[in-house]
């Protein structure tokens, strides 16, 4: 077990491999009634097509696997259901799963040891039948029908399609109707069997606990098990190019204001930086451009332009990040050429920039301060990295204006995929 | 953790003290009895005012000074709390102890310098801002069917009720029409002048800070109104409402109203009731309608305690809808006759009693507590924990019995089946 402290927030984080390659990560927080468990691998919606455990060709299986995958994982053998033994000690559990990751997860006050044993042991043993994959495709049918009626996630869906050529971001993380339809009990065993190998995922455990204690729990539950051992395991690459699929959409839903959204495909393979960077700076850039502090903003504003704020969000792959940026508009056309231009335009002020360095190192002691944001630091961390970034606080004190300057100089904003939302009516 | 409340004749002042956190929150709520035509009105102070004030004209120098201020946090809402109508004003920042001295004062003056010192000109609200709200406004009341489950739901308790239950929460278009610059000023003033006033403060803080807010908050008396929170909805029977709209999943929402509870009843009894008909996924409607019939996603029954009503909502498919209304039925006559384990219960205590103690985990919790104390002299944390577990069987099938629908609102989409999903 290593203790390594997370620097300057008053945190220490507690790690261990175990033999069967299961990553094991506790922080303790006193004071704290709640007690939070994630069990997750490394194992989400874009690892579509891959090689399985002992086969040795390349195989694709239906979009939308992962969650429903994730969705079946509760199928016990017994008949019992988890909700039923977590709700016993008047614990949540859930699941969830995204582009990178399926997670399991559960929120106790009591009764750690019984309510971790049981999360480690429904995760590790699967039981599907054709009858209850069958099942399950109604309910999932509602849950993307459920997707489908709200507009936001809607038009992210369509842009995020539009934007990728051949990567598999580009569907939706619970796939379609259609293809989920296709899903067999034997597909699920195949990609279950494959990435819900111990050796491919890792527990963290935040809130009031013994680190010590915990890691035994998880030792002497795993030493029970037995797991084939587990090679790296090959996924396909994809070749993605730099322009996007589609340039240009519209689409008619229930809004009544008209939305624009814009995705910016940019390649950063040249970039040196690390993700964290990456993500940060371009953060940075898109919220001193059209945030709320843009000069931008207030401008379109007043001019009637818009009335809310403009949305960004960003999704970063091996090869691109993406820019996506939302308004809602009744001046679509303009709005455009004028948010084209402001991103274009790459003069950036170096004290504006140093109110946002002090903005990420206060950001940092409120992620110290919460369980549940400790605990997707160091998810995400890992799925990025593959290692916890425990010097996170400093590497924030060391970014530098003259570093992000050269970083957004460096990428260009030419390939951008244009939605256009209007009212159905 | 400790609490200390100082009552004026202008505001009242909530302090907690407690270490557990880096963070310290306040909340200043502006309340008054609830008038229909007042709604839109109060919605246009709240936000006008958390966009642009004297010393801060426009929402950007407003986010500016947040970043300086270490990533302060403000937000503001307003809602309805039965026969009352609330602002609340909210502001998380960090401890001093992590950023710089004096900054827990400066934060506090942040806040307050925007809602009692705004951007005035000749006895009326700066056009200019006062124009863009006046558009957001319109937008998010006429967008109000872009969300559909929302809308179901405001659709379901117009159709309950005539009274405070059915006011809609984002105005009205006709209200919003007839504001002006100078009357919202007029407004304004009688809101600060004469609203009820309830701060909170908590965190690792050794001082009151009175003396900042005695500085800003007009020293008027107010008066405290004797009518209490809860609402008396008149009971009807049950009627089935149903609207279209081309949407690919229909939006489910039932109304039960609750005959003669008592006080026990009314802060217990229902919530546990509804905790085990669909409260959580281990839950009576979950376990059926989803699990075992496949009819939906999402299945919850809320039990909201101020106007004493339960809400059931579900996406369904439309053909399914007798089907699922029988099985909701089914389930609220199994209670009634009795048939429910006292697993069911013990488990319901349960969550019942881990979502209390996670209340201490979260401040913005903690201040609700206190809040719904003094509102609707709801009990505290340690209380509520050992109050619900005398709750029995035999009360939870008496309260069964007390509780019959009142309305069936179905907003129901095109046909499923050319309709699919596929991109």
């Amino acid at each position: 077990m290593k203790k390594t402290p997370l620097y300057n927030l008053d945190i220490n984080i507690y790690e261990e491999t175990l033999d069967n390659g299961l990553k094991v990560f506790v922080v303790p927080k006193k004071d704290i009634n709640n007690i939070y468990v994630t069990f997750s691998t490394n194992y989400g919606s874009i690892q579509n097509e891959f090689i399985p455990i002992n086969e040795n060709k390349m195989r694709k299986f239906p979009d939308g696997i992962a969650h429903f995958l994730e969705h079946k994982v509760f199928e016990q053998k017994s008949g019992e259901d988890p909700f039923n033994f977590f709700s016993k000690t008047g614990s949540d559990c859930n699941a969830n799963t995204s582009n990178f990751k399926t997670t399991y997860l559960f929120v106790t006050q009591e009764k750690i040891k019984e309510n971790l044993n049981y999360l480690l042991d429904f995760v590790q043993e699967p039981y599907f039948t054709d009858e209850n994959v069958e099942k399950e495709k109604g309910i999932i049918e509602q849950e993307l029908k459920m997707y489908q009626d709200d507009p936001d996630t809607n038009a992210n869906e369509t842009i995020i399609y539009n934007t990728f050529v051949k990567h598999p971001i580009k569907l939706p993380i619970g796939g379609t109707v259609d293809s989920i339809k296709k899903i067999t009990k034997e597909d699920l065993y195949t990609c279950y069997n494959t990435f819900y190998n111990p050796a491919n995922m890792f527990v963290v455990v935040t809130g009031n606990v013994n680190p010590k204690k915990i890691i035994e729990i998880i030792k002497e539950n795993q030493n029970k098990k037995e797991f084939k051992k587990l090679e790296k395991i090959k996924i396909k690459e994809y070749l993605e190019p730099n322009n996007v699929d589609k340039k240009e959409e519209t689409k008619f839903m229930n809004v009544t204001v008209p939305k624009l959204i814009i995705s910016y495909k940019i390649n950063i393979e040249n970039i040196s930086l690390n993700d964290m960077k990456i993500l940060n700076y371009i953060g940075i850039y898109a919220d001193l451009k059209i945030g709320p502090v843009s000069a931008f903003l207030e401008k379109i504003k007043e001019e009637k332009i818009v009335t809310k704020d403009i949305l960004y969000s960003t999704i970063k792959t091996d090869k691109h990040i993406v820019l996506v940026i939302e308004a809602s508009t009744e001046n679509q056309e303009k709005l455009l050429k004028m948010i084209d231009k402001e991103i274009k335009n790459k003069k950036i002020l170096e004290k504006e920039f140093l109110r946002k360095k002090k903005l990420a190192l206060s950001s940092c002691i409120y992620m110290s301060d919460s369980i549940y944001s400790l605990n997707s630091f160091i998810m995400n961390s890992l799925i990025r990295e593959n290692k916890v970034n425990y010097n996170i606080y400093e590497d924030y004190q060391n970014i530098t204006y003259k570093e992000f300057v050269e970083f957004i100089d460096k990428i260009n904003f030419n390939n951008k995929s244009i939605l256009f939302v209007n009212p159905k009516e | 953790m400790k609490y200390q409340k100082i009552e004026k004749n202008n505001y009242n002042l909530h302090i907690i003290k407690t270490n557990k956190f880096k963070s310290i929150n306040l909340r200043i709520n502006f309340k008054r009895k609830i008038k229909k035509d007042e709604i839109t009105i109060r919605n246009f102070l709240n936000d006008l005012l958390i966009n642009s004030s004297k010393k801060y004209p426009t929402s950007r120098d407003i986010e500016i000074e947040t970043e300086e201020l270490y990533d302060l946090g403000i937000s503001s809402s307003p809602y309805k709390s039965g026969n009352y109508h609330i602002i609340s004003f909210k502001e998380t920042f960090l401890n001093e102890i992590y950023t710089e001295k004096n900054m827990i004062k400066k934060s506090i003056i942040f806040l307050l310098e925007l809602i009692f010192n705004p951007n005035i000109k000749e006895n009326k609200f700066d056009k200019k801002y006062f124009e863009l709200i006046k558009k957001t406004l319109e937008e998010d009341i006429k967008s109000l069917k872009d969300d559909t489950k929302k809308y179901s739901l405001v659709r379901l308790y117009e159709e309950m009720d005539n009274g405070p239950l059915s006011y809609r929460s984002c105005g009205y278009l006709e209200d919003l029409d007839k504001i002006t610059d100078s009357n919202l000023y007029d407004y304004y003033k009688t809101v600060i002048e004469n609203d009820n006033i309830d701060i909170f403060i908590i965190g690792n803080i050794e001082e009151t800070f009175e003396e900042i807010f005695d500085e800003y908050i007009p020293n008027t008396i107010r008066i405290k109104e004797n009518l209490s929170h809860y609402l008396n909805l008149e009971l009807s029977e049950e009627k089935e409402i149903k609207e279209k709209m081309d949407i690919s999943q229909s939006k489910l929402a039932i109304g039960l109203k609750i005959s003669d509870m008592t006080d026990f009843e009314l802060k217990y009894v229902l919530s546990l009731y509804s905790l085990i008909l669909g409260g959580n996924p281990n839950s009576k409607l979950f376990q059926t309608i989803r699990e075992k019939n496949s009819l939906c996603y999402y299945i919850n029954s809320t039990a909201l305690i101020i106007p004493k009503i339960i809400t059931i909502v579900a996406g369904i498919n439309k053909e399914n809808y007798t089907k699922t209304i029988e099985l909701i039925k089914e389930a609220l006559e199994n209670i009634k006759n009795g048939i429910l384990d006292d697993k069911d219960i013990k488990e319901a205590k349960k969550i019942y009693i881990s979502g209390c103690r996670e209340i201490y985990d979260t401040p913005n919790l903690i201040i609700s507590n206190y809040l719904s104390h003094e509102y609707a002299n709801l009990d505290l944390v340690d209380t509520r924990i050992k109050e619900i577990e005398k709750v029995t069987k035999k009360d939870i099938i008496n309260l069964a019995k007390k509780i019959s629908i009142d309305k069936i609102f179905l907003l129901e989409g095109v046909d499923n089946i050319e309709k699919d999903t596929s991109l």
